[in-house]
């Protein structure tokens, strides 16, 4: 027998398990975005120019993290240095990138295997020049972090050297915190630029 | 009739319980392009050669996914098959590039590829799924982000970017395929924006003008 009670309940137990589905089916938001879009003109003469010369690009193709900071004129002159030598078609544009820990310039364990694979590309192809070029991330001052990445650099470069490469087959710069390859401000991204990055 | 409601209610909470009880289990997620997702975005002109490297995890914990927080207590781990999020990424984006027409191929650190026209890497700076479960639904959030340079082998001009998604979704009744779809759902649509960002120029690729 249903009594005022029962029915009260009843209902509002329903009530209850039709709200729960109704919540649960209201919502599904998805939104992307991009952010830190940059384009780095390459070496080469003939496709490079194009990507510097039209006016419409210009605002998206400047980006800040190529634009070497006006107060410090010996950094300047290293920061627009531009690549030894051109990057080639083939096998040594695979190179992997070595990481670094913060403020330290050892080679991780964990990057060994990837440097040892980059050295026997870099035998098979004994003519070819290569550039290690040492990046930090943006803490530090940019004096501090151009002498942490040729650190960099060389310790990579010695690496190598300890494998069998000549030493006149590496050379190594450093652009410091200069040419960051991620400009948030986060761990993940600050490891992302403490590498040492080698241009063929 | 009283007791028949206590049962009713009894039976759904002791289903809810069983059901939602963290197991500490590893839940894998099939990450794949979602490519049927509607919209008309041209194949490139010329056809280009992509290699694709396998992406750098930088994500402060790497491995796994994220958890499944049940309703009343213990947690699941969503993970990748496999456990290199790197590469999985690295492969939904090849099978996304393809899908659009262009040539592209997972390329392993330090392996070559001969006739590439761009070398694409990238870094996960993040890429998480979470579920929670409450009364009565079940909340999945997901982000990604994802670092991505281009090198132009031609000319060594690079085009670089960082691709940004985020998504939720509120169910009923949780399926781990849940999860696995809007994670989906999130890196294509992220994916579509690098191909709406760029254009290939005489099998360079280039980003459009703003």
């Amino acid at each position: 027998m249903n009594t005022p009670a029962t029915t009260r309940i009843t209902l509002m137990v329903l009530s209850v398990l039709v709200l729960s589905v109704l919540t649960a089916c209201a919502e599904r938001r998805i939104t992307t975005s991009v952010e830190d879009q940059t384009f780095v003109p390459g070496s080469s003469p003939q496709a490079a120019a194009p990507a510097i010369t039209p006016s419409a690009r210009a605002p998206r193709e400047q980006p800040k993290v190529e634009v070497p900071p006006p107060t410090a004129p010996v950094e300047a002159a290293r920061i627009i240095e531009p690549p030894i030598s051109p990057p080639s078609r083939g096998e040594l544009g695979v190179l992997a990138d070595m990481y670094f820990d913060y403020d330290q310039f050892l080679i991780r364990p964990d990057d060994r295997a990837a440097l040892e694979a980059n050295a026997k590309l870099l035998k098979m192809d004994g003519a070819h020049r290569l550039l290690i070029e040492g990046h930090c991330d943006e803490r530090g001052t940019s004096a501090y972090n151009l002498v942490l990445g040729e650190r960099r650099a060389r310790a990579t470069a010695q690496y190598l050297q300890n494998l069998g490469i000549p030493s006149s087959q590496i050379q190594i710069t450093s652009y410091g915190k200069e040419r960051p390859f991620c400009v948030e401000h986060s761990e993940a991204c600050w490891q992302s630029n403490r590498r040492a990055h080698f241009r063929p | 009739m009283i007791r028949r409601i206590m049962l009713v209610v009894c039976g759904i909470s002791l289903f809810t319980v069983v059901s939602c009880a963290g197991t500490g289990e590893r839940i894998p997620l099939q990450v794949q392009p979602m490519i049927e997702t509607p919209g008309t975005l041209s194949k490139p002109t010329s056809a280009l050669r992509v290699a694709v490297n396998i992406f750098e995890d930088g994500r402060t914990t790497k491995g796994g996914l994220g958890t499944r927080t049940h309703l009343w207590g213990g947690v699941s781990y969503f993970d990748v098959p496999g456990g290199n999020s790197g590469e999985v990424v690295a492969q939904a984006l090849t099978s996304y590039l393809k899908s659009k027409g262009w040539q592209a191929d997972v390329v392993k650190p330090g392996a070559t590829s001969s006739g590439t026209d761009v070398m694409l890497s990238g870094t996960l700076q993040d890429l998480a799924v979470d579920a929670k479960s409450g009364v009565g639904s079940t909340k999945i959030t997901t982000t990604s982000k994802i670092g991505i340079q281009a090198r132009n082998v031609a000319d060594g001009s690079l085009v670089r970017m960082t691709l940004r998604g985020s998504g939720s979704d509120r169910v009923f009744w949780f399926d781990p395929e849940d999860a696995q779809e809007i994670l989906n759902e999130v890196l294509t649509q992220t994916f579509d924006k690098l191909i709406q960002d760029t254009m290939v120029e005489n099998k360079l690729l280039r980003l459009k003008s703003p």
